[in-house]
């Protein structure tokens, strides 16, 4: 059996000390005057007086209000009184029936009310009061305040949920309930209601173990317990025990039911005077008592049913505590044989249940009556309820219902798994998202140290060209001073080794007097002269620069059919002699260009001097060349010479030719 | 002046001695001789010979330098260079410092003598073997031989109707030049001054310029 009409319990009841004189004055005013509103003023401060400390003054009160209100078309606030009565009513003075009745007047203005806070509420507290009366009526006013809230309670909507799946739950509509509860929870979890989250929750644990999911309903409980004793919510921890309790019992681990009865007790005396010793004190007092009978401990159990016993006046009037209690009752008389009393008491529990519409305390009435039965005797009897019971059993927990729960169940739990997933997916994301960018951040860099490694790859390598280049170039000069300097050398041989022996035989010859020998030797002499001349022309230090370009350029006028013209600054001084050997050479071998291939008429030289450099021009107007095709002709190695020596004199050159157009070289070399 | 005092020297031995011995023989007064041109300036400052035959080319000093450090110092030596080279530029070089003696090696056994004799008497002695060398073509007998290169060059072009603009043209140099040419050419060929004489004289030694 659950009881969950805890959730209802807002409000501590304190034992009053009211102010009688404030109240007796306002009654006054309130009997004597004909001024409705100033009636209605007092009737309201005689309400606020005696809210929760004379509950009878405050119904009387709230009634003659509301005949009031009604009268003066003031039919809201008619309302707002009828559902401040309907909790004092129905679960204080148990009279459910009559709060009902006031809320029914009022609704039958409803056309009139135009606030959906007020609308939904009056169907709420009538499905409250209903609850004790009649499940099936206590779900159809949820459902009617569920269509009559707006938008903006949310939170009273969330409480109908609630509501409504005890309701179904109670009544063995457990899809219908489930779909409550779940309702229910999420409303609560959009608004944070934690506390509320877990009484959604508690439901559904209940249905569960209601429908015999025991495991799956022990690990969601344990679970629930836990937070709730995070959470501090000690009467709802005592229920907590207590429904565990009861799934102990349908299990039949008595040792563990046990446990959890003992648990809940205990966990009650923490809760406020008016839980500790209200309906969860009956109802765990008489489960414990219950327990014992059981187990034929008489003395325990008369202790706990004298403790409920005291309270019988909270009892009476209260459906749920009334079947519990009247069961306990029920299974003590039979312990002690006292057949003919559990009979009784057994009876007036099936009545109870019956009202209130909990099958499953109506399936457990006809239990205990079979049970009865059979020990008086009474087979025909115990059976009939036996049937009774299983048919009840079989209606409410039929195979398609469970069925459906089960389908429910999966369905809400694949929503929950979803939800997870959706969560990791979300993770997944993120992670993905971080990793993206690691994966981006690690291709930036592999391709930046690429980049690095490539800059420095290509600069090496420019270095090894550069150096590799510098290398052959500084091969060329030295090649070109090596050739100077072998010329040099055999010149100066052929001077002064082969020369000076010609002249020794030559003046030889002058004694013997062989003229013939004597021209041979001669024209040897002119020869090695010539050749001598044309490998070195600076055999002397007196053969300048200058002048010894002039004597070149007047032998060329001379023995060549090639006409010269020149111009020549003085360049004599500004250069070393090996530098004065190159520039000679350059000229040399532009005009022995000339000569052989140009085949030209003139050629005219110029060199000019100026501050900064010399310029050698050197102009014919022969038949011109391609210039890169004989620069990369491998054979001819006149023009790589020229560069080579003008690079030696860190000047440059420039050649303009066009076939047939004559050619034009222009040297410049920086006076440094 | 009889038997006039020398000094000789040239680096290469041989023919320091074989010149020595010849001179020796001859019964020449030869007071000195050096290995280089240093010994060879130390002798004339020393011993202040009449006659100093020098090689051009030798260690530490040439004979042409010796030659300008003589023409400073103001010595009366009398230089004669005896030389492998016959560079043009040379020989001109030793006239401008007044040398007295120029001889090509190859002939010196030849014109010593002849040389050693007219410096004594005061008159400058430059080998006729030289002077052959360098104006291999010159008083040949024509006045056709005195013409420079260029000149003949330019007489080619007009044999072949070049007008002076077309010369000047072809031959990078200005109008004014082959002009001056032409003027020189006439006069050298002693052609009268017609405007057609040179063309008609060009046309006709046409195979001679060749």
């Amino acid at each position: 059996m659950k009881y969950n009409w805890l959730f209802f319990l807002l409000f501590l009841a304190n034992t009053l000390s009211l102010n009688a004189q404030d109240i007796n004055h306002y009654q006054s005013i309130v009997d004597t005057t004909k001024n409705v509103s100033l009636k209605l003023a007092s009737l309201d401060s005689i309400l606020s007086k005696s809210f929760r400390k004379d509950n009878d003054i405050f119904i009387e009160s709230s009634l003659q209000y509301i005949v009031i209100a009604k009268e003066i078309d003031s039919v809201e606030n008619a309302a707002k009184k009828a559902m401040n009565l309907q909790y004092i009513l129905t679960n204080l003075k148990n009279k459910p029936r009559k709060a009902i009745t006031i809320i029914d007047g009022v609704l039958a203005y409803k056309y009139k009310i135009k606030d959906s806070f007020l609308l939904g509420g009056l169907h709420l507290k009538r499905g409250a009061a209903n609850y004790r009366l009649d499940l099936k009526e206590a779900i159809v006013d949820y459902t009617n305040a569920l269509q009559n809230f707006g938008k903006s309670d949310s939170i009273y909507v969330a409480d109908v949920y609630l509501f409504r799946g005890q309701a179904n739950s109670n009544s063995g509509n457990f899809v219908n309930a489930g779909y409550d509860y779940n309702n229910a929870y999420l409303y609560f979890e959009s608004l944070k209601d934690y506390q509320y989250m877990l009484f959604a929750k508690q439901g559904n644990i209940t249905m569960l173990s209601r429908n015999g999911f025991f495991n799956k309903a022990k690990a969601e409980r344990k679970l629930l317990i836990e937070k709730l004793i995070e959470l501090d919510l000690n009467e709802y921890l005592a229920t907590e025990y207590y429904n565990q309790a009861l799934d102990y019992q349908k299990t039949g681990d008595d040792i563990n039911q046990f446990q959890s009865l003992l648990k809940a007790e205990e966990t009650l005396k923490n809760t406020s005077e008016e839980n500790s010793h209200g309906f969860n004190f009956i109802i765990i007092h008489s489960k414990l008592a219950e327990y014992y009978s059981n187990r034929y401990e008489i003395d325990k159990a008369v202790s706990h049913l004298s403790l409920v016993d005291n309270l019988k006046s909270k009892i009476v009037g209260d459906l749920i505590s009334e079947s519990s209690y009247y069961g306990s009752k029920a299974v003590y008389h039979k312990a002690i044989t006292e057949y003919k009393k559990a009979i009784e008491f057994a009876e007036k529990k099936l009545i109870s249940a019956k009202k209130l519409k909990h099958e499953e305390e109506v399936m457990d009435a006809h239990l205990l009556l079979s049970s009865i039965y059979l020990e008086m005797g009474n087979y025909k009897k115990s059976l009939q309820n036996k049937d009774i019971y299983t048919s009840l059993k079989d209606s409410i927990f039929n195979q398609s219902k469970t069925n459906s729960l089960a389908y429910y169940q999966t369905l809400y739990e694949t929503e929950k798994k979803e939800k997870e997933l959706v969560e990791k997916n979300t993770n997944i994301k993120l992670l993905e998202k971080d990793n993206e960018s690691f994966k981006k951040l690690v291709g930036v860099s592999i391709l930046a140290t690429l980049l690095i490694f490539g800059l420095i790859l290509q600069f090496k390598n420019q270095q090894t060209l550069k150096s590799n280049k510098i290398i052959q170039e500084k091969f060329s000069q030295k090649l070109i001073i090596s050739q100077e300097e072998e010329r040099k050398r055999i010149s100066k041989e052929l001077h002064d080794g082969l020369g000076q022996k010609l002249l020794v035989l030559k003046n030889k010859l002058i004694s013997t007097g062989d003229e013939s020998s004597k021209k041979m030797v001669d024209t040897s002499i002119d020869e090695l002269r010539s050749i001598a001349k044309d490998l070195h022309p600076f055999q002397l230090q007196e053969l300048v620069i200058t002048k010894a370009i002039k004597h070149t350029l007047e032998q060329i006028d001379k023995n060549t059919p090639l006409f010269i013209s020149s111009e020549i600054d003085n360049i004599d001084e500004i250069f070393i002699k090996e530098q004065e050997v190159n520039i000679f050479r350059i000229i040399q071998e532009c005009l022995s260009n000339i000569i052989k291939h140009a085949n030209a008429e003139a050629c005219k030289v110029t060199i000019k001097r100026t501050n900064k450099n010399i310029t050698i021009k050197i102009k014919d107007n022969g038949k011109g060349f391609d210039f890169e095709k004989k620069y990369h002709n491998v054979k001819s190695l006149g023009l790589k010479t020229l560069r080579e020596r003008t690079k030696f004199l860190n000047g440059n050159m420039k050649v303009q030719s066009k076939n047939g157009e004559g050619t034009i070289i222009k040297f410049e070399f920086p006076i440094i | 002046m009889k038997n006039p005092t020398i000094i000789i020297a040239d680096d290469h031995p041989l023919l320091l001695k074989g010149l020595n011995d010849f001179l020796v023989e001859k019964k020449y007064n030869i007071i000195g001789s050096g290995n280089n041109g240093k010994e060879a300036y130390n002798l004339i400052e020393e011993k202040n010979p009449d006659i100093a035959i020098l090689d051009i080319q030798m260690p530490f000093m040439s004979g042409i330098e010796v030659a300008e450090k003589c023409k400073i110092n103001k010595f009366d030596t009398k230089i004669v260079l005896i030389t492998f080279h016959k560079e043009e530029i040379l020989f001109q070089k030793a006239k401008e410092l007044n040398i007295f003696g120029y001889i090509l090696k190859e002939f010196a056994i030849e014109e010593i003598e002849t040389c050693i004799d007219t410096v004594s008497n005061g008159e400058p002695y430059f080998s006729q073997k030289i002077r052959r060398s360098l104006h291999q073509n010159s008083f040949k007998g024509s006045s056709f031989d005195t013409l420079t290169p260029s000149e003949r060059k330019i007489l080619k072009l007009i044999a072949k109707d070049k007008t002076n603009k077309e010369i000047a043209s072809i031959l990078f140099i200005s109008y004014r030049t082959v002009e001056k040419h032409r003027s020189n050419i006439i006069n050298k060929l002693n052609l009268e001054q017609k405007t057609n004489s040179l063309l008609i004289w060009a046309k006709e030694h046409q195979e001679n310029l060749y």
